[in-house]
């Protein structure tokens, strides 16, 4: 019993670093698993809070650039407006249809864009109405999709993470791929599983393909930057510049799908049989 | 408001800029330096080793609270201040270091300091990098963007240094 006492005195620091570092290996291993672990999240109220402040100081620097992109998007959607239609026939009614996305504006009051994993932090959470899986857009197109929720904020996985992977479409080609990010350059992300003979040419417009009911068809991903066979034996290598640039995004909107649940109960009762 | 008291103002200074400065610098878009890892590096040479280890941890644990990299930055931290009394022991003039001796650019040497940092510095990135990644496919992408956040994490060590010079008597 005393030498073990004596060993440990002994060997007090070597052994108080493997604690330390297993310690630290679990809180990075279980982190990975389960990004769940809100507990140290930055949706947490201290870091929120932090970062909700600091973000009211630098947004104020941000306000011009800020101000030039919204004043675009906004014409971008005045000319969508129902009533710049022409009118061909007397019976057409600009009416009320069924509302299928619904729109919430938040802020970004944390993100990163140099890690493999990325994440945003949005000042809004499940109180407005934000739940997981619902889908984010920028101003000038697709940001991510929403991972978990805490009352006042949320996190959302941008394109920028290297587990993220978005079902996309060439513009007016009608092919369909994935989109994902190969964890070098946050301008640009992979095209995948796009065949050889697929014409491809530098210059399309990627976007959204609307099959997994998270974001409306046809919004803007990015652009094809480059197209070459690469290594692989079936699928094109294709770069694609992504039309968000994730270290300007201040103001965000999440898209709430209100017949994702009728979708997703049809779709889940013919797979069922 | 001795000698420990400025040293933990300095800290406190460091990791608010860390976290509120450096944290949104990419530099070429993807080098993003790690000034705070300088706490470590200004401890005293007979800062007890046990508690250099706690301090590490703890410096390494407040930065992943912040950057939602739970358990990155800690066990980087750690090891640094973990390997600090043999890097110190591997560098040292022949004759030891004198007694009030404190790991400073003035005072040690711009040979000495640049091994001390460089290594020590080495140490964490290496660590932060590759277990953030967690595989070896790739090293030497991997390994570049390292090599560059290390230059730049130095150059801005060696600035610091730099700046809180006494003046020489």
């Amino acid at each position: 019993m005393r030498n073990l006492f004596l060993i440990i005195l002994r060997y007090h620091y070597q052994l108080l670093y493997v604690i330390l570092m297993v310690f630290s290996m679990l809180l990075l291993f279980k982190n990975n698993e389960y990004h769940e672990t809100t507990w140290f999240n930055s949706s947490t109220y201290v870091t929120g809070s932090v970062y909700s402040s600091y973000y009211s100081i630098k947004n104020y620097f941000a306000l011009r650039q800020e101000n030039i992109r919204l004043s675009m998007e906004n014409t971008v959607l005045k000319n969508q407006l129902k009533t710049n239609y022409l009118k061909t026939d007397t019976s057409f009614k600009a009416g009320r249809g069924t509302v299928q996305f619904y729109y919430i504006d938040a802020i970004v009051i944390n993100k990163s864009v140099n890690r493999q994993k990325n994440y945003m932090t949005l000042n809004k959470g499940s109180l407005s109405g934000i739940a997981p899986e619902m889908g984010v857009i920028a101003p000038d197109g697709i940001a991510g999709i929403v991972k978990d929720v805490s009352p006042y904020f949320s996190t959302v996985i941008p394109i920028i993470n290297t587990g993220s992977h978005l079902s996309v479409k060439i513009r007016k080609k009608n092919f369909f791929g994935t989109i994902s990010w190969d964890g070098s350059n946050y301008r640009y992300a992979k095209l995948n599983e796009i065949p050889f003979h697929v014409p491809v040419e530098v210059g399309d417009i990627i976007e959204t393909s609307g099959y997994s009911a998270i974001f409306p068809q046809g919004m803007i991903v990015g652009i094809v930057r480059s197209v070459s066979r690469g290594t692989d034996d079936y699928f094109l290598d294709i770069d694609v510049m992504l039309s968000v640039d994730f270290l300007k995004v201040n103001h965000v909107m999440v898209i709430k799908n209100m017949l994702k649940t009728e979708q997703k109960n049809l779709e889940q009762k013919t797979t069922n049989g | 408001m001795g000698k420990f008291g400025s040293i933990f103002l300095l800290s406190l200074f460091i990791v608010v800029f860390q976290l509120l400065v450096l944290n949104n610098v990419y530099l070429w878009g993807f080098i993003n330096p790690y000034i705070y890892i300088f706490i470590i590096l200004m401890l005293p040479m007979d800062f007890r080793p046990w508690a250099g280890l706690l301090a590490g941890f703890a410096l390494g644990l407040l930065i992943d609270i912040f950057t939602d990299t739970i358990g990155l930055h800690t066990a980087a931290t750690l090891t640094m201040a973990f390997s600090r009394p043999m890097v110190l022991r591997l560098i040292s003039p022949r004759e030891g270091y004198e007694s009030d001796a404190r790991p400073d650019l003035g005072e040690m040497g711009f040979s000495w300091y640049l091994r001390y940092a460089g290594l020590l510095v080495f140490i964490h990135h290496f660590l932060l990098f590759y277990l953030e990644v967690f595989r070896f496919s790739g090293f030497f992408g991997t390994f570049s963007r390292m090599l560059f956040s290390w230059l730049a994490s130095m150059v801005l060590i060696f600035l610091i240094q730099f700046l809180i010079q006494k003046p020489q008597k």
